[in-house]
């Protein structure tokens, strides 16, 4: 787990789309020569409860703030899918300034210069009606959507399915970068823009806690950052937020340079780095062993961060 | 998925008896089973059901209809399973000498007290269909889903995706395995006392303090066979002449059959 | 208010210079501790140490040299500064109290310091008062403790015998002395060290109940047909399932005395608890 944003550039269904920009711009607006190495995919279900779908005009009952509950799958993360559900009283989770709210008319984010995060940053430790995440194994995830699509329908409605079927994956210096075209392909087949995800995988606070309180602790990761001096307790828990802020900043200079307009962003959405606070926590408290290892899933955690902000991109015009 | 199934009741005199028939005829140890269930039901807030189809312009009329139609879609009640060990049950005297320590080897001390850990328990959700009307065959049959969940507190995700926890129980018993049919020779337990809170327990009583639903002790005889293609007829078919197949073969020890439908109703009104 | 002198500009210039020097020094290690593969060596690793303490003790010295002239300085925006694009700039330029974030690393830097300190001190003393954390170990202490441990733990482990459930000392001193708190008797591998009249009767016994439980529907035991006996019995065949179950079986040893009972539950009211929890008799 590391820290990303993701951006997305809508487009019209019959347009063509960003993607060649974005890979001409990689290649020609950075110092650092972006190295392929390799391709990725992803598939977002969106299901939004039933009596919000209703017109306002057909109910006098519908309630103010849909809920939603979204599948998403990653092709790096093999070992799980990922659910986001909102919560029954969900209140306070949108629509303040710090997310892309879903609109039904996707109005282009402001470019990142002039972004509130800057000066509102999401608090990611605290949150009362955070959406609940959610990892399972591939194969329960599908289960559960087919019993959610057959078993609640009164309070579920699938509305859309996205999917990058082939996206490309470069290293840029010490960034990860994922771009693909975002196809629906459920209810009615079309393209709907462009996502480009950024990782920094440069040295960071995130990721040393991550490397000593994983349950496969001799992972890649830990290699690179446990450097063996850190200890929890020079972590404050102020200091993961910190850093997330401080590679929001780095990633959103990235894009920046990218020169890309029109895109939404999505970095420090509600609840990013809940489950690294919550390691950090642990692990002063001497549990860095997980206990209980699941054989199916060695790291349950493991891209939550990066889930989120996908979610946040996906709840789109339904 | 699809799920075939047959039942019986077995007083709990014949119970040894049965068991090692069973025994016998699969050839295999009886595997003991301790699950811990709990029912959720889907809830709907009130009010929300009554919407008005309307002559709306905001969106047309087909749109309309299937969500009106989704709205009052069937809700089901559903059950979150999680297996147990005996040692996750309190203790209420010594039992230094439990039996599961010799089966863990050596390189554990045997621990005293409780050990359960509810942040720990793995789940499963089970949702069962209500079974198929019109008796074609003399089968219960009807459509299955079974997930993981994540292990720990339940509750937080299944209530976001709305269902309400409305209680739980313990079942106990041996599972047999014959080719494709899966012989769950089972009881319920419940708990002695009410739940202090409207949730799953965090604790579990000593396995001794549980009491029997059925306070005779008999238990139910259950053989099912899952159909991962429902809509495959042929296999469909063959499932339920296995089944019949170890009807006759019980017939002298037990009275298979299907179960009213009713009692397995899993639809919430 | 006057505007600064040329000296004190190249005084300021210097400061500047010194820190972009020290950035750039982390900057190369940062760089080369991710990069480079396999790792930089020791004496590459050294000589940037070096640098970087370098860098450190002459910025150090040029601001200690310059305080009264940098604690005197104030910083303003002038009415050309763009202070509309650069504004994180013109805050950070303006702040008069260290970033929050720079504080806590100064605040954790000092407690740090504190017990080092203290410790030295003691050492100092000549009392040789040990810490009792092994933070405080020297390089050489640790290295020695290093050097050590491998021949140590080898030596040591080449004493054992690995094979079995018992150590060779444990046999040595009577395997029927070990006290294992296991009911399972282990199979102590060796047949000249027959462990004692008591624990081979168990032994015998468990494995007993092995064969027995291989020949399901034979079993016959002394009290089977005892009436109470019915509820723990079945249980024993159950592997692993005694403890407990047992208890609850139990109850129902008082009913089986009338050998033939009915369920007083049907098997519908059964089927419907656990499908809905619904308590049977109140439908």
């Amino acid at each position: 787990m590391s820290t990303t944003g993701v951006f997305f550039i809508p487009s019209n269904p019959n347009a063509s789309t960003a993607l060649a920009t974005i890979t001409e711009r990689l290649h020609t607006a950075l110092a650092d020569n972006p190295i392929p190495i390799g391709r990725w995919a992803l598939e977002h279900k969106l299901m939004r409860d039933t009596p919000s779908c209703l017109p306002a005009s057909a109910s006098q009952h519908r309630p103010q703030h849909p809920r939603y509950l979204q599948f998403l799958s990653l092709s790096y993360s093999p070992h799980h899918g990922f659910i986001y559900t909102s919560q029954p009283d969900a209140t306070t989770q949108t629509g303040k300034a710090n997310t892309p709210t879903p609109t039904p008319t996707p109005h282009p984010q402001p470019t990142p210069q002039q972004n509130p995060h800057h000066h509102h940053p999401a608090d990611p430790t605290k949150g009362a009606t955070l959406p609940v995440m959610t990892t399972l194994p591939l194969p329960s995830t599908s289960t559960l959507f087919s019993h959610f699509v057959y078993a609640c329908q009164p309070f579920w409605c699938h509305r859309h399915t996205v999917a990058v079927p082939g996206g490309t994956v470069y290293d840029v210096g010490d960034f990860r970068v994922r771009i693909g075209d975002v196809r629906q392909t459920q209810p009615t087949a079309r393209v709907r823009g462009t996502v480009v995800e950024i990782e920094w995988r440069g040295p960071s606070i995130v990721s040393t806690i991550v490397a000593r309180t994983s349950p496969t602790a001799s992972s890649r990761e830990g290699n690179d950052a446990g450097d063996g001096l850190v200890t929890a307790e020079d972590i404050q828990d102020g200091d993961v937020e910190a850093e997330y802020r401080a590679c929001a900043a780095l990633i959103r200079e990235f894009w920046a340079k990218l020169g890309v307009e029109g895109a939404r962003e999505a970095i420090l959405v509600p609840g990013v780095g809940t489950e690294v606070v919550g390691r950090l926590q642990r692990w002063r408290k001497g549990l860095v062993a997980v206990s209980g290892v699941n054989e199916e899933d060695p790291d349950p955690d493991a891209g939550v961060d990066v889930a989120r902000q996908f979610m946040e991109i996906f709840r789109f015009n339904r | 998925m699809h799920e075939l199934l047959l039942f019986a009741s077995v007083p709990a005199h014949q119970h040894h008896e049965l068991l090692q028939q069973l025994a016998g005829l699969t050839a295999m140890q009886p595997r003991h089973r301790l699950e811990r269930r709990l029912i959720f039901k889907a809830y709907r807030k009130p009010g929300l059901i009554n919407t008005r189809v309307g002559a709306s312009q905001d969106l047309q009329g087909n749109e309309m209809q299937r969500l009106n139609k989704m709205l009052n879609g069937g809700m089901f009640y559903t059950q979150v399973v999680g297996p147990l060990d005996e040692s996750d049950f309190g203790l209420n005297r010594s039992s230094a000498g439990d039996p599961d320590a010799a089966m863990s080897g050596t390189e554990e001390l045997p621990t005293n007290g409780p050990t359960y850990s509810y942040e720990n328990q793995p789940w499963k959700l089970e949702f069962r269909d209500i079974p198929e009307a019109g008796t074609r065959s003399a089968v219960t049959a009807r459509l299955m889903a079974s997930s993981s969940l994540p292990k720990g507190d339940i509750s937080t995700p299944m209530t976001a995706w709305g269902y309400s926890f409305v209680s739980e129980y313990v079942v106990e018993g041996d599972i047999f395995v014959l080719d494709d049919i899966v012989i769950f020779l089972h009881r319920v337990l419940n708990y002695p006392t009410e739940p202090q809170s409207h949730e799953p327990r965090r604790e579990l009583p000593p396995l001794s303090d549980m009491v029997l639903l059925e306070r005779s002790g008999s238990y139910v005889l259950q053989a099912s066979i899952t159909v991962q293609d429902g809509g495959n007829q042929e296999m469909m078919k063959t499932a339920s002449q296995h089944l019949f197949g170890l009807r006759e073969q019980l017939k002298s020890a037990v009275r298979l059959e299907q179960a009213d439908r009713l009692s397995l109703d899993t639809r919430a009104k | 208010m006057s505007t600064p002198t040329k000296d004190q500009i190249k005084a300021l210039e210097q400061s500047r210079q010194r820190l972009v020097q020290l950035t750039h020094s982390l900057a190369s290690l940062i760089a080369s501790l991710n990069q480079s593969d396999p790792l930089p060596s020791w004496p590459s690793l050294q000589s940037q140490a070096t640098i970087l303490s370098n860098n450190l003790l002459s910025i150090s010295e040029h601001l200690s040299e310059n305080q009264p002239l940098l604690s005197s300085l104030v910083a303003y925006p002038g009415p050309d500064f763009p202070g509309r694009t650069q504004a994180p700039t013109l805050e950070q330029l303006l702040r008069t109290k260290l970033d929050p974030r720079v504080e806590d690393w100064v605040a954790r830097g000092r407690r740090r310091a504190v017990p080092d300190t203290n410790s030295n001190n003691n050492n100092n003393g000549g009392d040789g008062v040990t810490a009792d954390n092994d933070n405080n170990l020297s390089e050489h202490d640790l290295a020695e403790l290093w050097h050590w441990a491998p021949v140590e733990a080898n030596r040591e482990a080449r004493q054992r015998d690995w094979g079995g459930d018992y150590t060779l000392e444990e046999r040595q001193g009577g395997v029927a002395n070990v006290v294992t708190g296991l009911r399972r008797v282990l199979d102590d591998g060796e047949d000249d060290l027959e462990s004692s009249g008591s624990s081979e009767g168990e032994g015998n016994e468990g494995q007993g109940e092995d064969e027995e439980m291989e020949v399901v529907g034979v079993r016959m035991r002394p009290g089977a047909g005892a009436v109470a006996g019915g509820g723990g019995l079945e249980f024993d065949i159950a592997t692993g399932g005694a403890h407990g179950a047992s208890a609850v079986g139990g109850e129902d040893g008082g009913v089986g005395v009338q050998k033939v009972v009915a369920p007083v539950v049907p098997l519908e009211g059964i089927l419907r608890f656990m499908t809905t929890g619904a308590q049977p008799g109140q439908r």
